[in-house]
């Protein structure tokens, strides 16, 4: 691999993609950490009302969502290892679970939203559901904060899929090598961010009653 | 490989762990228990599954960084709440 006038090495040139991708993901971090306070400013206002958004949430698919994401990340992880230990066979075929994972992870959102909108809920001023309008306002700002924050992290979910699928496509022609491998390993970085984040947004929307 | 694969094992467990502890209906304790297991999975995800226990110290900075930043705007925004 061809070292840049820049750097004094491979490995400081690598070191900088690296760092230059951290920064990326803490500024991701904080982008999404906006968003959790203002799901706790609003739960602090109205607890009761969260709490039964919480509770009308589908606990098994949020569940079953975690595993899978968890489970990516993992195959994801293995396709680094792989090449870093010098292999070339079997990259492919856990960069192509990862993404089927990550596949699987949008069909199950995408029921949960149909479920949702079956119940009359829906962001803003369009949410209609006569069960959950007896907690006041509560629901209504959860379902918002919900839809707005698990849609932002699907849009990062995709994009998590064209990241990895240009990865699998270019390891397919000329595959990465144990000296050269930096987009798999920050494409893989990104993954583990979007998995991180979905870490908490699972107990935020699915479990805190 | 084996450390990838006990992580991945440790991260369904406390998945499981957290789930469990959601239907016991702790009362007050039920968000801080959430929460700490929450970060201890995406501490276990950071530290193995994106390396950061085997970079220079100038990346597991800028994680350290961007976690005091969120503190600094989850305590302000608390304190703004709670305090009105």
């Amino acid at each position: 691999m061809k070292v840049h006038d820049q750097y004094d090495s491979l490995e400081t040139q690598q070191h900088a993609a690296r760092l230059g991708m951290w920064v990326f993901l803490g500024s991701e971090t904080l982008l999404f950490a906006a968003l959790f306070a203002l799901y706790m400013a609003y739960r602090m206002i109205y607890p009761e009302g969260f709490a039964a958004g919480v509770e009308h949430s589908d606990q098994v698919m949020g569940t079953l969502n975690t595993v899978v994401l968890i489970t990516s990340s993992f195959t994801v992880a293995l396709a680094v290892h792989a090449v870093r230990d010098g292999h070339r066979r079997g990259v492919g075929w856990l960069l192509l679970a990862t993404i089927a994972l990550a596949g699987v992870f949008l069909v199950i959102k995408g029921f949960e939203y149909a479920h949702h909108f079956r119940d009359g809920i829906y962001p803003g001023h369009l949410f209609d559901n006569d069960e959950l309008d007896t907690h006041g306002r509560g629901p209504i700002l959860f379902f918002t904060l919900y839809f707005f924050m698990t849609g932002l992290h699907a849009l990062h979910v995709i994009a998590g899929i064209v990241f990895l699928g240009v990865v699998a496509v270019v390891h397919r022609r000329r595959p990465y090598t144990s000296e050269s491998y930096v987009p798999l390993d920050l494409g893989a970085l990104y993954w583990h961010l979007v998995d991180a984040v979905w870490i908490f947004l699972w107990p935020i929307f699915y479990l805190m009653k | 490989m084996m450390r990838y694969l006990v992580v991945w094992i440790a991260l369904l467990l406390l998945t499981g762990l957290s789930y469990l502890a959601a239907q016991l209906h702790l009362g007050a304790w039920e968000i801080f228990v959430a929460l700490a297991i929450a970060a201890v999975k995406a501490t276990l995800v950071g530290l193995f599954f994106m390396h950061l226990i085997e970079q220079r110290f100038t990346v597991g900075l800028v994680g350290i960084v961007t976690m005091l930043w969120v503190a600094l705007l989850c305590l302000g925004v608390a304190a703004d709440v709670g305090m009105r």
